[in-house]
């Protein structure tokens, strides 16, 4: 499930494909120190009457759930980014906070759109001079054949 | 330039044992939640049918007293956790991807887990019947000394309660990271259905209780076999503080079963109604509210064990404030209902039912929140009337009520209507012949887990058995109607339900495998 942005100018042809995340970072942090409160608060009263342990498993279910938050939330900033220019094709990726930036070069990259014999398009990858780069991994079949479809007249290309 | 062929099966699923053994896909998990809890629900049923012929009439007629009380007790703990929940865990995970438009559950691989640990639990609770001294006998609430002090099937229960917590939690943690972060864009939280809001809610209840829970029956254990005294008076240790630490988790755990269930009938009577919800944020007021309540009242339960007159007055007080935001919810479905164009199908004869004796058992708890009545109607059948009028009319039926609403769209076939509508009538005539003559007993002073009983309570036992045998075979009914459905029948369209406009119905019937791999846009 993702979120996609296009635009067609000032260059020639630019894409956007995030992750659907609801929750913003803020509200994540928001919701787990609610949680967190409530959860402490209850079991600093039962270790102040002597039922100590309730703390113990409150804490671990707060690590367990924090780490989740924070696997989810790992993954809300990540993006791939498309750019065509005349004669450059950039595919950058943020992944995890890190940055990987692929330039390809505009006149000799192709399209590969490799779909299974029930019509599932599994994979997008741009080619070129032996350069091999995966687009739209968070992307569902049928917009990876979108996509593609669109790319096609200003790349070129071919499914298998 | 060729492309690199793979040999990839990403729209591929296993079939036969190996797609629900390894399957990470939240319908199959809710279909194995759901199968699984209408088994606990017929084998705890079948446990219920034995003590009703028990106490068909005055007299110990077929079980020593042990064993009517192994009956009791685990006909109570498998009700509560292994069939009221995961049913309830069974149409969250059916149903909240499908409601929110999100492809799957946050944790796939998490919620298989969860699933899982849930078989293993049930074995151990029921393989205590098998042990020496039998399972436990020591009525549901676990209380001690009687549990520092039983045999080894209290140790499986204690470990199977330590799973299925564990089995909780993960879903529970799962549950609020799929609704909070894949909503489809455009659902903001004031549009989520209100299924998902009320297990939202539910999902932090069990976050904020199951530590408390898992923690009790550790100290439990350790009291047994490490030598701790936390609840053995002879050393020093409190069994009250057991009480507080087990209601403070067992309250809450009330609304655990019961807030999915209004969710439920918060989906249907708009749907039969032709009306959207009356009052959406109100209705999600109250049930926050509920869920914030149900964390000052616990010690309603404990009125006879001794407590300030300050205290007893609070926890009067809070538990009669309840009733606050519940009526408001009542007031809603029935507003809701209010010159709609209501039509009566299976779903909906279940939710009016609910409405109705949910309030009954509603009223009940009012009764029971006063502490000088309290203090009289401890123990006695009254409070059995009032629990089974609040768990059995307000959540397990409302789960039927969701199973029928839901079956077309997961199966792709009608349910039988007529069949259907036998079912319920049965069900809920059946009920009240075996529970509302309870209260009568229960007012007379008849006690709770005992299996004789004195001559006057022989006539409204009898009754109550008449009912409960009933009951117990209207379920196989249920059985029926739901396996035939499932192997055919009318094919049910794109939306039966001409009321219905949440985002599953948008589906075809049956849902196909994978769902919402684009999301949707909310307007």
């Amino acid at each position: 499930m993702v979120d996609i942005s296009g635009t067609t100018s000032p260059v020639h042809y630019s894409v956007t494909v995030r992750p659907n995340c609801s929750l913003s970072p803020a509200g994540t942090l928001r919701v787990f120190s609610v949680i967190a409160l409530i959860s402490l608060s209850f079991s600093l009263v039962f270790v102040f009457i002597g039922a100590w342990p309730v703390l113990f498993f409150a804490g671990a279910e707060l690590l367990t759930l924090g780490y989740c938050f924070y696997h989810v939330l790992l993954h809300a900033g990540d993006y791939e980014q498309l750019i065509i220019d005349d004669d450059k094709v950039v595919v950058q990726i943020h992944e995890l906070g890190r940055d990987r930036c692929v330039k390809l070069s505009g006149y000799w990259t192709r399209l590969v759109l490799d779909c299974m014999p029930g019509g599932y398009c599994r994979w997008l990858v741009l080619r070129s001079s032996g350069c091999e780069v995966e687009f739209g991994r968070h992307m569902t079949s049928d917009e990876r054949l979108k996509l593609a479809r669109q790319l096609r007249p200003i790349l070129g290309g071919f499914m298998t | 330039m060729t492309a690199i062929a793979l040999d990839s099966h990403e729209h591929d699923h296993p079939s036969g044992i190996r797609r629900w053994l390894t399957t990470t896909n939240h319908k199959d998990i809710g279909t194995l939640y759901l199968c699984f809890s209408f088994a606990m629900f017929l084998f705890a049923g079948a446990l219920a049918m034995l003590v009703r012929t028990e106490l068909f009439e005055p007299g110990l007629q077929f079980f020593q007293p042990n064993l009517f009380n192994q009956l009791t007790t685990m006909h109570g703990l498998i009700m509560i956790f292994g069939a009221i929940m995961p049913a309830f865990v069974g149409f969250a995970n059916w149903q909240i991807p499908l409601m929110i438009g999100a492809p799957d559950m946050a944790f796939p691989r998490l919620n298989n887990w969860s699933f899982w640990l849930l078989p293993m639990a049930a074995l151990l609770l029921l393989g205590s019947f098998l042990v020496p001294g039998g399972a436990v006998a020591g009525g549901w609430t676990m209380y001690p000394p009687l549990y520092i002090q039983g045999g080894i099937g209290y140790d499986m229960t204690i470990f199977a309660i330590h799973i299925m917590g564990l089995s909780s939690i993960i879903g529970s943690i799962n549950i609020i990271t799929t609704i909070l972060n894949l909503r489809a864009p455009g659902m903001i939280m004031m549009k989520i259905p209100m299924f998902v809001w009320t297990w939202l809610i539910t999902a932090y209840l069990l976050v904020a209780v199951m530590p408390v829970l898992a923690s009790a029956v550790t100290m439990l254990l350790t009291d047994r076999h490490f030598g701790t005294h936390f609840f053995n008076a002879a050393g020093g240790g409190d069994p009250v503080m057991f009480q507080h630490i087990f209601w403070f988790f067992g309250h809450p755990e009330v609304y655990i079963m019961i807030l999915p269930a209004f969710g439920i009938l918060s989906t249907i009577i708009p749907t039969f109604s032709r009306k959207p919800l009356f009052g959406y944020h109100s209705m999600v007021y109250a049930t926050a509210s509920i869920a914030i309540l149900s964390f000052v009242v616990w010690a309603h339960h404990m009125f006879t064990v001794g407590m300030p007159a300050a205290g007893q007055l609070f926890f009067m007080y809070t538990t009669m404030l309840i009733a606050v935001p519940t009526g408001v919810k009542v007031f809603n479905w029935i507003a809701t209902m209010w010159q709609g164009a209501i039509s009566f199908e299976t779903p909906m004869l279940f939710s009016v039912a609910v409405i109705c004796l949910f309030t009954i058992g509603g009223f009940s708890g009012l009764v029971l929140a006063v502490v000088p009545v309290d203090i009289q109607l401890q123990d006695t059948y009254y409070v059995v009337a009032h629990f089974h009028y609040v768990l059995f009319s307000g959540a397990a039926m409302s789960i039927m009520a969701g199973v029928y609403y839901w079956l077309p769209k997961w199966t792709g076939h009608m349910y039988n209507e007529t069949l259907g509508q036998w079912h319920f009538w049965l069900t809920a005539i059946a009920f009240n012949i075996t529970f509302f003559p309870m209260h009568f007993t229960g007012l007379a002073g008849m006690p709770r887990r005992v299996p004789d009983y004195a001559l006057q309570f022989a006539e409204f036992n009898m009754i109550s058995s008449i009912g409960a045998f009933v009951l117990g075979a209207s379920q196989l009914l249920f059985l029926y109607i739901v396996v035939k459905c499932i192997r055919g029948g009318m094919p049910a369209g794109e939306k039966p339900w001409d009321g219905a406009d949440t985002l599953e119905w948008t589906l075809p019937s049956p849902v196909p495998y994978h769902t919402f791999e684009t999301a949707p846009v909310i307007r």
